[in-house]
């Protein structure tokens, strides 16, 4: 046993470890250029968002890696299979991890992902680490967000947002309450004292045969999640894949999407290797409706997904559906491997009908009932992982994805990914591995390798081809699209890390101008991006990055530059941090997308463009030993042809723990 | 009515705003040496190159005082003259400089208050208050505008520096008029105790990425030789200086791709 000096230098290490990086330091690479892809590629606007929320619940409730089993561990869900894999194994040689220097000299770790993950781990018990049992525990946060000019001026309701969250926990129960007004809602639209969206939840967690229910509002997430995933998009980036095979699971939904999610009871059941998990859901969901003349019959024009309630269209739409939900879960661990089987079944109170359908719409879904059944599989022997799922929309449209990743030395892992979505597969749930926010229509192979090419130099590449072979949004043929990436970090010391990312992707889209039949040509872009970030002490930490983007045929040119300044000022229990990024860009298709420091639980990923800057400001205080105050300003300016535009934002946050 | 001379000048001037050497028309052309460096300063100690990163003010440590004429290529009406007070106070520095760029009918009048810091033995940090005037015949207005720039510079090894500069980080719905805003980030390092190179990239919002390097070579403690490249009008420079007692004499040029020559000099006095 190691002596108790040496733990308690770990522990403070380890405080001084976290105390020394601001929040934004906190951050994986990895979440920085997913959201970032999100922003660029998804129409889902709030996808980047689930991010934070993610994080920001690692960060509170660390992961504690001494005792997690597998499928805890890849809770890190930053972390690949590989690594979750590797450092599970560790412990179960070493018996402990006791420092998390240790971390840094597991296979496939080093230094940097160790300091990374640290925010994000616990070496040891609750109590220990925070100084207090774990009694009755509250947590209070509140968002203002106003920006300048208002979107929509013509809103029933104030241009400003305001969301509300509570959350508590008492020993094996725990709850939340999450009250949210978008920009232009009325701040009670009904007759009741009530925000447009209104979320709320009770856990339950055992460690029995019983292991956690939920009443109220839940997220749940199956095998590779092409049936149900109300939780992280996976495979977005092609050169920091994260934990691919996902895992099961049902945990309370605390994200602003308002329709994603389940409203209803869910229990989860384990003995032993197996598991078993069942939910059943009815929830009003967003949904433009169309009454027929004849018949008086209403049905479902399409599903509204924006949240947004604004305009009189989107106000007859704000849960015009009930929606059920049904599904029973297995799982079993028969040693390296693991099985899933799912089914599931969505039932709408209005059909959706889809009678006379354009093109692009002859797949879509119709009737009232959807059934799913899934099966996925993760075989792990050794450096070899397989893993597997399929998915069939009840009778005859299908998704199965297939992916292999192998190590053949500490230093090098490859993985390689084929899917296949029917054109008109649907999981109204669900988010497959490499899927767009559609989800469907697609046909792809993936493949990539990260390599530690020397001490401190990692080089990794990946491409990715997927064809269409039914229309798609804004292209009305069938088409292929192309995307590789090449990415170089360089981390010589702790303080300092280098990363340069050159990647090209090719689409195809219709041309706009043409008229009768559209004509489609290919649009290639061209992205480099270089980071350079340094830790100039405890307190001063700078990030420079420069970004570079060529789009063809057009030859739109894209270029920016930005620096961050996070101090963290020295006496006082504050942290300010400052951005300032010049902008030219030929026109918004050599946009550039930029992550930006935001409030904790939100994600800011705004599209530069134009010939500008944009400055953003950030302090944070702890202003009572249990509070939390955060006040961001950013403001942008473009300059051009067009004119002068103006625009801005002020975000406060108020966090009280107790 | 405009003389076709005027129209000429302006023309050149209205050039001058998106592709000259040195960037946009707000950036500070002082300092025979630094001119010399291709404007590769910013992480420099030395008098000029304090307006150019205020993080430099603490750099000096004795009170000076400097004229300086930047004369591009060759034109009068496109010459710039400075003057700028330098005052070290224990571990800060105070700075004071007056520019004025162009001519009777097409002239700009900045001035600026600077202040740096040093926060500790690495790191400093300076500001300046900035004041401009144009002023433009006939019946253009006159525009006046205040905002700030801001820098760092931060010794990451006993021969390697960083330094960061912004100019004008004013968001532009608190202003009247535009004024361009840019973001200098630059690494310099000491070779040896008689040379020293650096590197810069500058982005304006009125002209495009501009990449900078230089190097500065002294034989003899009085004398010092400096030669650099800009890549914004592929300009090459080059410049000699010689310190005289209290007095520091410089003089550089620089060239741009279709412009022709630009020459500058300067004259830095010691007040100790």
């Amino acid at each position: 046993m190691r002596p108790v000096r040496q733990r308690l230098i770990f522990l403070f290490l380890l405080i001084r470890l976290t105390a020394a990086y601001p929040q934004e330091e906190k951050i994986p690479y990895y979440i920085m250029e997913a959201a970032e892809e999100l922003s660029e590629y998804d129409t889902d606007a709030d996808a980047a968002g689930e991010f934070a929320v993610r994080l920001s619940e690692l960060a509170e409730k660390p992961i504690r890696i001494n005792t997690a089993d597998e499928n805890e561990l890849s809770g890190l869900f930053f972390l690949t299979d590989f690594q979750i894999k590797s450092l599970a194994d560790y412990i179960r040689k070493t018996g402990k991890i006791y420092t998390i220097y240790e971390i840094a000299a597991i296979p496939g770790f080093d230094a940097s992902l160790a300091r990374m993950i640290a925010p994000f781990v616990s070496l040891d018990d609750y109590k220990q680490i925070n100084g207090k049992p774990s009694g009755f525990r509250n947590d209070l946060l509140s968002n203002f967000t106003l920006k300048y000019p208002e979107a929509d001026t013509s809103a029933p309701g104030e241009s400003w947002k305001i969301l509300a969250r509570y959350r508590f926990s008492a020993g094996k129960f725990s709850g939340h309450i999450t009250s949210e007004k978008d920009a232009g809602e009325k701040l009670f639209p009904g007759k009741m004292p009530v925000t447009d969206f209104l979320s709320a939840g009770l856990v339950w967690e055992g460690a029995g045969l019983i292991r956690k229910v939920i009443a109220g509002d839940f997220g749940a997430r199956y095998g590779l999640g092409t049936a149900i995933n109300t939780g992280l998009r996976t495979g977005l980036s092609l050169t920091q894949t994260g934990y691919l095979t996902g895992g099961d699971e049902i945990r309370p939904y605390t994200s602003g999407d308002e329709n994603l999610f389940f409203r209803g009871v869910a229990v989860q059941l384990r003995r032993g290797n197996t598991g078993m998990t069942m939910f059943c859901s009815r929830n009003r969901i967003d949904a433009s409706t169309d009454t027929a003349e004849n018949s008086q019959m209403v049905t479902i024009r399409t599903f509204q997904r924006s949240g947004l309630h604004t305009t009189a269209s989107s106000l007859a739409s704000k849960d015009a559906v009930a929606e059920s939900s049904y599904g029973i879960s297995f799982s079993t661990d028969i040693r390296a491997l693991r099985l899933n089987l799912l089914w599931v079944q969505n039932r709408f109170s209005v059909p959706v009908m889809n009678n006379d359908p354009s093109p692009g719409e002859l797949y879509d879904f119709s009737g009232r009932t959807s059934s799913t059944a899934s099966a996925a599989y993760r075989y792990m022997p050794g450096r070899l992982l397989l893993y597997g799922e399929i998915s069939l929309n009840l009778p005859d449209r299908k998704a199965w994805v297939q992916g292999i990743s192998f190590r053949p030395s500490d230093r090098l892992s490859v993985n390689m990914v084929y899917r296949h979505y029917d054109p008109g597969f649907f999981s109204f749930h669900g988010k497959g591995l490499f899927s767009s926010s559609s989800g469907d229509n697609s046909e792809g192979l993936f493949g990539n390798f990260i390599f530690e090419a020397a001490r401190h130099l990692f080089l990794s590449a990946g491409a990715d081809v997927r064809s269409h072979p039914w229309l798609r949004y804004r292209c009305s043929a069938p088409s292929t699209t192309f995307g590789r990436e090449i990415r170089l970090r360089y981390l010589p010391t702790e303080n300092f890390s280098f990363e340069a990312v050159y990647s090209k992707r090719a689409s195809v889209y219709d041309i706009t101008e043409s008229t009768g039949i559209k004509k489609q040509n290919e649009t290639e872009a061209s992205l480099l991006k270089l980071s350079f970030r340094y830790l100039a002490s405890d307190h001063l930490t700078l990030t420079t990055r420069i970004d570079c983007k060529r789009v063809s045929p057009s030859g739109s040119e894209g270029i920016i530059m930005l620096q961050d300044v996070s101090w963290r000022i020295s006496g006082i229990p504050a942290t300010l941090w400052f951005r300032h990024c010049i902008i030219r860009t030929g026109d918004w298709d050599s946009r550039i997308y930029a992550y930006e420091n935001d409030l904790v639980n939100s994600f800011s990923v705004p599209a530069l463009w134009g010939n500008g800057s944009r400055t953003c400001i950030m302090l944070t205080v702890k202003a009572w030993k249990s509070t939390d105050l955060r006040i961001k300003f950013a403001s942008g300016d473009s300059y051009g042809s067009e004119g002068n535009k103006n625009s801005g934002e002020m975000k406060i946050q108020v966090r009280v723990r107790f | 009515m405009y003389s076709l001379h005027k129209i000429s000048v302006s023309t050149i001037f209205i050039f001058l705003f998106s592709s000259a050497s040195g960037g946009d028309p707000f950036f500070p052309a002082a300092g025979a040496g630094e001119a010399g460096m291709g404007w590769s300063c910013v992480t420099k100690p030395g008098f000029w190159s304090s307006f150019h990163n205020q993080a430099l003010l603490p750099f000096n440590s004795t009170a000076s005082a400097g004229i300086n004429y930047h004369g591009r290529f060759g034109i009068s009406e496109l010459g710039t003259r400075s003057a700028a007070l330098i005052v070290p106070v224990e571990n800060a520095g105070l700075g004071i400089i007056y520019s004025h760029f162009g001519c009777r009918d097409l002239a700009r009048h900045s001035a600026g208050l600077a202040c740096g810091l040093k926060l500790s033995e690495k790191i400093s940090a300076g500001v300046q208050a900035d004041f401009f005037a144009e002023k433009t015949a006939g019946e253009y207005r006159e525009r006046r505008s205040l905002s700030f720039e801001a820098g760092l510079h931060i010794m990451i090894s006993e021969q390697a520096c960083l330094g960061i500069h912004v100019f004008n980080p004013v968001p532009g719905a608190l202003r009247r008029d535009y004024l361009p805003s840019s973001l200098r980030i630059g690494a310099g390092i000491m070779l040896s105790r008689e040379l020293s190179v650096s590197s810069e990239a500058e982005l304006s919002t009125d002209g495009g990425p501009d990449i900078r390097t230089g190097f500065e070579y002294s034989p003899s403690g009085s004398l010092r030789l400096r030669g650099g490249f800009s890549s914004q009008g592929n300009s090459f420079c080059f410049s000699v200086g010689y310190r005289l007692k209290q007095v520091q004499i410089d003089l550089g040029f620089s060239t741009h791709y279709s412009l022709g020559i630009s020459s500058s000099a300067s004259i830095i006095f010691s007040l100790k």
